[in-house]
C-alpha cells in the first residue's frame, strides 16, 4: 500500500524535454498555474501539434505578400486617380501589416494558451476559444476511467498527433485532448499515474 | 432653403472622397485599438490562470501591437 509521498510521486522513468513553445513538454520547469497546490507537480504540458498551425501561417504568408504583387500593379494601372495624397501610399499599407499582424498574434496566442496539463494529481484543460470566451476543466487522476486516442488521417499518422478522450468516474465532464502529440505516449503515463493514485 | 440645400452639396462636394476614405479609416482603426486592448488584458488574465516561461515576452508583443495601433491612428489622424 503506498503512502501519500509515493502516491504523488511521479514516474521516475519521466526525465524533463521540451522547450516552453514545444507542443510536448515532460515535466515543465517553469510553470505555474493558479489552483496549483505545493506538493502538486506538472507532469506533462501537451498543445495542439504544430502542424494544426499550417493553415493559419499559410494564410499570413499570403496575406503578408498580396500588397508586394497589387501596389505596384494599381501604381502602373490608370486605377488609382491622379491626385490621391502620397500619405495613403505609406499609410494603407501600415495599418494592412497591422491587420495582418494581429491576425497571426491571435492565432498564435490561441494554440499557445489552449493546453492540456496533467499533474501528479489531476487533469487540467484551459481552453480559449475566442477574444471573449475561455475556459478551464479539471478533474482528478482517481476519477478517471478510462483513457483512449485515435489517430485518423493522413497528417495524424504523419505527424504522430491525435485525440485523447479520457472517461470520467459519475457526472463528472470528459475530456478531450486535440491533436496531441505522441497519444501513445501520453496513454502510457496517464495510465501509469493514474495506478499509482 | 434652396441655398441650404446648395451649401450642403458644396460640402459634400468638399468632403468627398477623402474626408470619408478618412473617417471610415478612423472607425477601423478605432476598433482596431478596442480589439488590440482586448488581446492585452485577456493575455494578462490567461497568464495569470498559468504562468509560463515564454509569457513576459508574450505579454511585451502584445503591448507592442497596442501601442502599434495607437500610434497608427495618431499617424493616420495627422496625415490622412
Amino acid at each position: 500500500m503506498p503512502t501519500t509521498t509515493e502516491k504523488t510521486k511521479p514516474p521516475s522513468t519521466l526525465t524533463p524535454r521540451g522547450h516552453a513553445l514545444s507542443s510536448f513538454i515532460v515535466r515543465p520547469q517553469n510553470i505555474h498555474f493558479e489552483t496549483q497546490t505545493e506538493q502538486e507537480e506538472v507532469i506533462l504540458l501537451l498543445r495542439q501539434h504544430f502542424s494544426t498551425n499550417f493553415g493559419w501561417i499559410a494564410v499570413t504568408a499570403i496575406l503578408a505578400l498580396l500588397p508586394l504583387f497589387f501596389i505596384p500593379m494599381f501604381l502602373r494601372s490608370a486605377l488609382i486617380p491622379v491626385n490621391v495624397p502620397s500619405s495613403y501610399f505609406v499609410l494603407i499599407p501600415l495599418i494592412w501589416y497591422l491587420g495582418v499582424f494581429g491576425f497571426a498574434l491571435m492565432r498564435f496566442l490561441y494554440w499557445y494558451f489552449n493546453i492540456y496539463m496533467i499533474t501528479n494529481e489531476r487533469v487540467i484543460d484551459v481552453d480559449w476559444y475566442s477574444l471573449l470566451y475561455k475556459q478551464m476543466s479539471e478533474t482528478k487522476l482517481d476519477r478517471i476511467q478510462d483513457v483512449t486516442f485515435k489517430q485518423h488521417g493522413f497528417l495524424d499518422l504523419f505527424f504522430n498527433y491525435g485525440d485523447i478522450y479520457i472517461q470520467t468516474a459519475g457526472t463528472a465532464q470528459n475530456f478531450e485532448f486535440i491533436a496531441v502529440p505522441n497519444p501513445n505516449e501520453v496513454v502510457q503515463h496517464m495510465n501509469q499515474l493514474v495506478e499509482l493514485m | 432653403m434652396n441655398t441650404d440645400i446648395l451649401n450642403f452639396l458644396n460640402f459634400a462636394q468638399g468632403f468627398w472622397p477623402y474626408g470619408l476614405v478618412k473617417i471610415l479609416m478612423m472607425v477601423l482603426l478605432g476598433i482596431y485599438i478596442i480589439f488590440a486592448g482586448i488581446l492585452v488584458r485577456e493575455e494578462q488574465l490567461i497568464s495569470r490562470m498559468v504562468q509560463m516561461a515564454f509569457s513576459p515576452i508574450l505579454r511585451g508583443i502584445v503591448f507592442i501591437h497596442l501601442l502599434a495601433a495607437i500610434s497608427i491612428f495618431i499617424l493616420a489622424l495627422m496625415f490622412l
